[in-house]
């Protein structure tokens, strides 16, 4: 089944761009990373699936059920830790983690104990007393308190400390295992390589691509190598992808079979070659740094 | 009813503030009863009156002059303030109510719940409404003992009790009017900053509105836009009875102001 499920989604504030047709689909049971500068469209579409928003056109579905229609429905098995947590000053941590419960007619049990010491929270201090990080780690642990089926995080690591951020990735993969699709919104690559399957990249409103982010399945290699001989034309001829040129210095991704560049190559005099796996950051920079994707 | 316990938690601070406040006002003013119901206090007050123009006398509510050494007559003066003041609560916690979690981001927590926006809105406006309601009681019950405390001799009390019941009444349908445009401005506005200068607008606009239609005779029509003027004190305990017109405007303007509230906050997007 399907968790998230969008078609042709579009928002649009006036003579603002929002997003445009975003096709989305993330299974059940999913990590799910969703990369793009700010102001790409990530926590709009975020909000449209939440229901904040109303979409211009197209449609959302989580669970298979309609993001207008079933907001209420959806949510009883759908968290949320926002970017930027502003709960209610004058309520302690245990106090938003209860309201939570209730709302989800559930009760406080050994997993809110748990998670409390999971994250180290002070439960009885108010929100207004917590610094950034720790108000962080408050929604973190009110999401995950109701054991939702899906929790979608907005920036999850901004404001935690390293050591909280593998507490974060640890109890992720542990409730992903068990079932738990994770959708999260991130501006750090490294993060997002790490915990996701795959990841949808959004610029400027529009989804331009999802990749697979499995090392099996990760396609391309970055080449660095040097060779004054060498030229754009056999290289494009070969189907490889410019990154940059610098005097003798090339700079480029190939998604072919290998033994076709290292045959072209081979026709020359290589001065230097190194040969690496294209990351996350290589694809993030060649989209919204060369253009790609417009 | 989880977001009516929020809403309660948030509003109850306040509100007993404003009770408390209030309760001491209207003890304090009837404190002041004795001194003014002597008989040269009672000269001085009618030579005073006396001497301002009608049209003062019209926007204050004091046309017909009222003999202060009554205790039903001074305390429909005094209350006509507290009605004033009550209007002013009742607006700004009416225009407070839904955008406040907006503006300070709490909707992204209470709306990331199996919450329905319908429910939002009932549960906040049950939870005023209920707020109010106990201001409004204690309110009452600090007036009717002050009254009982001060009640010169050879007035009944308990024939008071039908006639303060009468000007609670009206402090209700006044209040309950402004709280539901309060509602109304609530879900149309994008930060609470901007909600308590429109209530307080909203109080005073139309409460000069009213004053207006009592100075100028081409203009009486504007009484109907003035609620603080449905519930006039002193003539809510002459008649004994509220204005059948103004309890059908009020009915009438709290349904649509609360209607246009569902209306519009089902079908906006947050600012988030």
């Amino acid at each position: 089944m399907r968790a998230i499920a969008t078609q042709n989604l579009t928002k649009t504030y006036g003579k603002h761009r929002g997003i445009s047709q975003v096709d989305l689909e993330v299974q059940e049971g999913e990590r799910y990373g969703f990369i793009g500068p700010n102001g790409a469209g990530k926590s709009t579409t975020i909000k449209l699936l939440l229901g904040f928003l109303f979409p211009t056109a197209g449609t959302a579905r989580i669970f298979g059920k309609d993001c207008v229609k079933s907001s209420d429905t959806i949510k009883r098995v759908t968290a949320y830790v926002p970017s930027e947590v502003r709960y209610y000053r004058n309520l302690t941590a245990r106090q938003i983690m209860k309201t939570a419960l209730n709302f989800h007619k559930m009760r406080w049990d050994s997993l809110a104990d748990e998670l409390i010491d999971q994250f180290a929270i002070e439960a009885d201090k108010k929100m207004e007393e917590f610094s950034l990080g720790n108000k962080k780690k408050v929604a973190i642990a009110a999401a995950l308190v109701t054991c939702p089926g899906l929790l979608i995080l907005d920036e999850p690591t901004s404001g935690l400390d390293p050591l909280m951020q593998k507490t974060l990735f640890d109890v992720l993969q542990k409730r992903n295992e068990t079932g738990m699709t994770v959708f999260m919104s991130s501006h750090n690559l490294a993060e997002v390589e790490q915990f996701c399957q795959k990841a949808a990249f959004i610029k400027e409103g529009k989804l331009i691509e999802v990749a697979k982010l499995s090392h099996q399945e990760r396609e391309g290699k970055i080449f660095s190598v040097a060779c004054p001989e060498l030229t754009r034309e056999a290289l494009e001829g070969c189907g490889a992808q410019i990154i940059s040129q610098e005097e003798s210095a090339w700079r480029f991704v190939y998604r072919g079979e290998m033994s076709g560049i290292l045959g072209l190559l081979s026709h020359y005099n290589i001065q230097d070659l190194t040969v690496r796996n294209i990351d996350l950051e290589d694809k993030f920079l060649s989209y919204y740094e060369s253009g790609e994707g417009k | 009813m989880n977001v009516f316990k929020l809403e309660f938690r948030n509003g109850r601070k306040s509100i007993l503030i404003w009770t408390l406040i209030m309760a001491v006002v209207v003890a304090v003013f009837m404190c002041v009863f004795p001194s003014m119901s002597g008989e040269g206090m009672s000269q001085l007050m009618d030579g005073a009156l006396s001497a301002m123009p009608q049209e003062m006398l019209e926007a204050f509510n004091l046309a017909d002059i009222p003999d202060f050494s009554q205790i039903d007559q001074y305390f429909a003066y005094v209350f006509q303030y507290v009605l004033l003041a009550s209007a002013i609560l009742a607006a700004v916690m009416g225009a407070t109510s839904l955008v406040r979690e907006e503006s300070e981001g709490t909707i992204e927590f209470l709306y990331a719940q199996p919450v329905t926006r319908t429910a939002i809105v009932t549960q906040k406006m049950f939870c005023n409404v209920l707020l109010f309601l106990l201001y409004a009681v204690v309110v009452a019950l600090a007036s009717v003992g002050s009254i009982y405390l001060f009640l010169p001799e050879g007035v009944d009390f308990m024939e008071m009790l039908p006639r303060v019941g009468v000007v609670f009444a009206g402090l209700l349908l006044t209040c309950f009017t402004f709280m539901a445009f309060g509602f109304f401005a609530s879900s149309l506005l994008r930060s609470h900053r901007t909600a308590t200068p429109l209530a307080l607008a909203a109080v005073f606009l139309t409460y000069f509105a009213g004053i207006a239609s009592k100075l100028v005779e081409r203009l009486s029509w504007l009484w109907y836009c003035s609620p603080v003027h449905y519930s006039t004190p002193a003539t809510l305990i002459a008649d004994g009875a509220i204005d059948i017109r103004a309890g059908i405007i009020a009915g009438c303007a709290i349904f649509l102001f609360v209607s246009l509230s569902y209306i519009w906050y089902l079908n906006k997007d947050f600012k988030v």
